[in-house]
């Protein structure tokens, strides 16, 4: 090396070479710091990857973990730091932490001494030397405890999960809904969070949690179209209340109606992106991909709810897995009965090892899952039948069913001009036998034991006649 | 013997060029060692404390020496002053001793036919001043030297009168013999830099005081400075010890150092908490700082270091910790404390 390369290689004072020990050490401290930072940083992109911590929340942890990152190196690599290194390198007995630390501007008789001796110690030294290898004990802490937070995360239960931003903004509106007085918009609110549930429910898969996503999106948006056609039905007055009100919903911003779009919004959204990621898992499940494009088609075509929709009993019947599951077109030009026959592709999927329906949620995701039920038989509760109604504490979006059994009914026919009286058809007679009520019914042999066969009250009698 | 050795290299560590800071380290180092050649002439052994006892004078403070009687501790003393070229009184302190006897006393005297009172100056008026056994005098006259110590002055009759520079007390006390005795206070106490521990001479030691003491082979102490000389010389030298840097790094160490020995201190470890009454004060951190001054210069360099702290942590702090009975009842040592709080700091 000539003696101009070395004069640039090496610092000739030793303010220089206490100055570019400091540099080297302050290089060296971010990359021991970006090593032992990188494991939690990469544990962090994984959990988001899983879709365990959103992203906002990864993204501010590493803008975190990149500024503490730079704080700290800046601290560790101040030049007394350093000064103190190459005098335990050199055993300068502090000759150069006292040049470092010393101000220079202070009269000091004895500083040439001191910086004599320094220069006599060698300051033709490469900085490097004074700079070891990267500690490997922090670095295997690192790893262990991100690997460690890693799974602690991972396995965690869904409630402990954060929020993402678009739950957040769900959960902010549905607490808005139910806030309010209008029992339609706490209704509303009540569904928006048993969404965030089904969201937050590991056990779902993606296209589960799509489909009864778009149920909820399905009835806001027949809710939301009971109500215009009910204004358009109305009066020139009844038109302009309904535009005084869109006028008002449009001017105050968060009202019942605003809130609906948000939450129509932030439904779709969630549903399409549910969709998108159902649709890039689902490659290898192609029948069960095929059946839903299929099925959201026809949903699509049918307009959503139909049937006895915006009732209350539309939820009760869908969730009873009735075969006429919310937002599914209606089974028209069929009898009642024919329309609650378990399809054959149901009984295919449960033959084929699907997950029974006992434990879980019943089958929303349209594949046939749901069995139907109407000819099963009535007593025996441990028939496959049984299967179909859900156990003590399922089922976050319907009434609790326990102990639910079929009971077959007589639909009484009305004889047309004999208003004052009602005659009963026989037994055999009605056409349709469908499932009736989902309290439970009282054993055989008890008080007010329900016979299997008997006859449909009148007051139900609209219920059933609407299918036909 | 306690080590109290700084490890210092008698080889030229330091830089080899001529500038003039660097001559002055050399001549404090040359005197320094000439003084020290001089005494070990005479007294055998007890390198350290000889060394430890130049420390003090040159930083500026003054020196208890503790150890039985018969081990060279007046002797030592003689000898210093001896080299040094300056002024030596001995004071034997007695029960009966009244601190006139010490300062000095107005005297009536006839002077033309006139009485008049006049100052009659005591032994303390000297550079050198040997308190031999100071703890056998009262407290009143102990603390007639108090002022002579730190002010450096004596009031007698209203009138002061400055003590010569420079001005060094030794002092020294026998540790068995407290019957009779009256233990220094702690005020007193605080105003010597360093206190020192002379130990028994080892079994060479002893053959060497043999052949020195039996024979006709007296050794005499050669004087290092002469007295037109040593008064200049001796304030270049304490001037000098002033000016070695001490990095503020270090200085934060005594500091810690000192809050850590202190019972109410911040860092204090658990045996402070535990027997210690009364710990170390500002005065003890000033002797830290100036005896690892002197340290360094001994090793040629212009600034301290950790190793010379360390060399003076012990003689500057064992006679500034009071314990209390906990500490008496379990012979807890002082030394032991202050090696407890070394151990505890870490290093700067």
């Amino acid at each position: 090396m000539s003696p101009a390369q070395q004069a640039t290689e090496f610092p000739r004072s030793p303010y220089a070479l206490i100055r570019k020990t400091a540099l080297t050490l302050q290089r060296h401290e971010r990359l021991t710091l970006f090593c032992i930072v990188l494991p939690p940083l990469g544990a962090l992109c994984g959990l988001w990857w899983i879709e365990r911590l959103p992203a906002e929340l990864v993204a501010a942890a590493m803008i975190a973990f990149g500024l503490f990152t730079l704080r700290l190196s800046a601290i560790s690599a101040a030049e007394p730091v350093a000064a103190s290194r190459i005098d335990r390198t050199l055993a300068a007995k502090d000759v150069f932490l006292t040049l470092a630390t010393c101000e220079r501007t202070e009269p000091q008789p004895l500083r040439s001494l001191v910086e004599a001796e320094a220069e006599s110690r060698g300051t033709n030294v490469e900085a490097r030397r004074f700079v070891g290898p990267i500690r490997g004990a922090p670095l295997a802490r690192s790893l262990l405890y991100s690997a460690l937070g890693f799974l602690l995360l991972a396995m965690a239960p869904a409630e402990l999960r954060p929020l993402t931003a678009s739950e957040s903004r769900l959960v902010a509106i549905a607490r808005e809904l139910e806030s309010r007085s209008d029992l339609h918009d706490q209704a509303l609110g009540e569904n928006l969070h048993d969404v965030l549930h089904i969201l937050r429910d590991r056990t779902l898969r993606e296209m589960e949690k799509a489909t009864k996503v778009r149920e909820v999106l399905a009835k806001l948006e027949s809710e939301g179209g009971e109500a215009q056609g009910a204004s358009g039905k109305g009066t020139k007055q009844g038109s302009e209340t309904a535009k005084q009100g869109e006028k008002g919903g449009a001017e105050n911003g968060p009202n019942g109606q605003g809130l609906r779009g948000q939450a129509q919004k932030e439904l779709e959204e969630i549903a399409n992106s549910l969709t998108r990621s159902s649709t890039s898992e689902g490659s290898s499940e192609p029948s069960e991909n095929g059946k839903s494009s299929d099925h959201e088609k026809k949903r699509k075509e049918g307009g959503g709810i139909q049937g006895p929709g915006g009732k209350p009993g539309t939820k009760e019947r869908s969730d009873r897995g009735d075969g006429n599951r919310p937002g599914e077109p209606p089974l028209e030009g069929k009898q009642p009965g024919e329309s609650l026959q378990p399809t054959t592709g149901g009984r295919e999927h449960r033959g084929a090892g699907e997950r029974p329906s006992q434990g879980r949620s019943p089958d929303l995701s349209g594949t046939g899952n749901s069995q139907g039920g109407g000819e099963q038989p009535l007593a025996d509760s441990n028939s496959p039948a049984a299967e179909r109604f859900y156990k003590p504490g399922d089922g976050r979006q319907s009434p609790r069913i326990a102990n639910g059994r079929y009971v077959r009914v007589r639909v009484p026919e009305e004889s047309p001009g004999k208003g004052a009286t009602e005659v009963v058809q026989k037994p055999g007679n009605t056409a349709p036998e469908t499932s009736y009520g989902n309290a439970p019914l009282p054993g055989p042999g008890s008080p007010g034991e329900v016979r299997e066969m008997q006859p449909l009250p009148l007051e139900y009698r609209d219920v059933l006649g609407s299918r036909s | 013997m306690t080590s109290l050795d700084p490890g210092r290299n008698e080889q030229s560590v330091g830089p080899s060029i001529d500038s003039p800071a660097a001559e002055r380290v050399q001549r404090f180092r040359e005197t320094f060692s000439a003084i020290e050649r001089s005494v070990a002439g005479v007294i055998v052994g007890h390198e350290a404390a000889v060394q430890k006892v130049l420390a003090a004078f040159f930083a500026g403070g003054h020196v208890l020496l503790e150890g039985v009687p018969g081990l060279g501790k007046t002797l030592m003393v003689r000898s210093v002053s001896q080299a040094l070229g300056l002024t030596f009184k001995r004071i034997q302190f007695t029960p009966d001793l009244m601190p006139s006897d010490i300062t000095g006393a107005q005297i009536l005297t006839e002077r033309d036919g006139e009485r008049e009172f006049q100052f009659r100056r005591g032994p303390i008026f000297a550079n050198i001043v040997l308190a031999d056994e100071i703890n056998r005098a009262t407290p009143k006259t102990q603390s007639a030297v108090l002022e002579a110590m730190e002010e450096r002055q004596v009031t007698s009759f209203g009138e002061t009168h400055s003590l010569p520079d420079p001005f060094f007390v030794l002092a020294t006390q026998n540790p068995i013999e407290l019957e009779g005795t009256y233990p220094l206070p702690e005020a007193q106490l605080d105003r010597f830099l360093f206190k020192l521990v002379v130990e028994p001479p080892s079994r060479a030691e002893l053959k060497e005081i043999l052949k020195r003491t039996t024979t006709d082979a007296a050794q005499q102490v050669s004087i290092v400075l002469d007295t037109a000389a040593a008064l200049d010389a001796i304030a270049e030298m304490r001037l000098l010890v002033r000016q070695v840097m001490l990095a503020p790094p270090l200085e934060d160490y005594i500091v810690s150092l000192i809050h850590a020995a202190s019972p109410n201190g911040a860092g204090r470890v658990s045996s402070v908490q535990t027997y210690v009454r009364y710990g170390p004060g500002p005065r003890a951190a000033q002797a830290v700082a100036l005896g690892a001054k002197v340290n360094a210069l001994l090793d040629g360099r212009g600034h301290t270091s950790f190793e010379d702290i360390a060399d003076t942590v012990l003689p500057a702090l064992r006679h500034r910790l009071i314990l209390n009975f906990q500490a008496e009842a379990e012979n807890v040592t002082a030394e032991q404390i202050v090696a407890d709080v070394t151990r505890s700091l870490p290093r700067p």
